[in-house]
């Protein structure tokens, strides 16, 4: 009982300087604080999010338009100095470019890969259609794991083939 | 005691509020930013794609507006004050006109 009574003694001479309400009010408003920074974090973060998948989107759209126009033209032209864009063969008797007719000579010795910025031509494989067996010419050395293939329905030499043209980004995404 | 407790939780509560607005402000210009600078690429992919097909099909004219510029083979879309640039297949040219290098189909 007196060991009690000394302990509420003590207890009451502490003084107390700080009122108790203010800082309950402190913290409170501190951690509210903390809770509305962590909030907004998580939003930046949430849109910073979004601007970057948008950013990849736009980049594999970029892949992919290259490598369907490249294919699109190679299927359509005719260029003497990279039959990567145009390797059709050539009517002299109408004097045109006969399109969807490729000459297969012209792929495989004058085709060279293309760099465009990032982008550049892997390669191309041919797989004709009766016999199904795949030839790829390798147009670039440099590796890459982000790549894409469009494939084009052609005649290669008179033969019903598909094209498959391989474009690929330098860096990573 | 107690008003001294109150002013500097004002005074802490007006800073954080200072902070928060000041970040939410920051953030907006930072997206205002990244938004533009996706609108340029997306306007420049948008003048490649119709660059490219001009080439690939050996179209012979373009009458519409572009907005953005060829040089080469690098086409140009300003937002704002930021530039953003794609490639194209061929090479392309706009001055008062776009004119496209294509290939004849007829020699």
């Amino acid at each position: 009982m007196n060991t009690i009574n000394k302990f509420n003694q003590r207890m009451k001479k502490k003084p107390i300087y700080l009122n108790q309400k203010g800082i309950i009010f402190s913290i409170d408003a501190t951690i509210s604080f903390v809770i509305a920074l962590i909030t907004v974090l998580i939003f930046v973060l949430y849109l910073s999010n979004i601007i970057l998948s948008e950013e990849r989107n736009i980049e594999q759209i970029e892949l992919d338009q290259k490598a369907l126009f490249i294919a699109d033209s190679m299927a359509k032209n005719q260029n003497s100095e990279n039959s990567l864009l145009g390797a059709c063969n050539y009517d002299s008797d109408k004097k045109r470019v006969l399109t969807n007719n490729l000459n297969y000579t012209q792929i495989k010795t004058n085709s060279k890969s293309l760099e465009l910025g990032d982008f550049f031509v892997k390669s191309i494989t041919i797989t004709p259609l009766t016999t199904n067996q795949k030839e790829t010419i390798i147009l670039s050395e440099k590796n890459s794991n982000n790549c894409t293939n469009v494939k084009r329905f052609a005649l290669v030499d008179n033969l019903k083939a598909i094209i498959e043209v391989k474009t690929c980004k330098i860096k990573e995404i | 005691m107690n008003s001294l407790e109150a002013i500097i939780a004002i005074l802490a509560l007006t800073a954080s509020l200072g902070i928060l607005i000041e970040t939410v402000n920051l953030q907006q210009e930072n997206f205002q930013i990244a938004s533009d600078k996706i609108l340029a690429k997306t306007q420049s992919l948008n003048c490649a794609f119709i660059i490219d097909s001009i080439i690939s099909n050996s179209a012979k004219e373009y009458k519409n507006e572009l907005n953005c510029t060829a040089n080469k083979n690098i086409v140009n879309s300003k937002i704002g004050e930021i530039t953003k640039n794609s490639f194209i297949i061929g090479e392309a040219n706009s001055g008062a006109t776009l004119s496209v290098n294509t290939y004849e189909h007829y020699k």
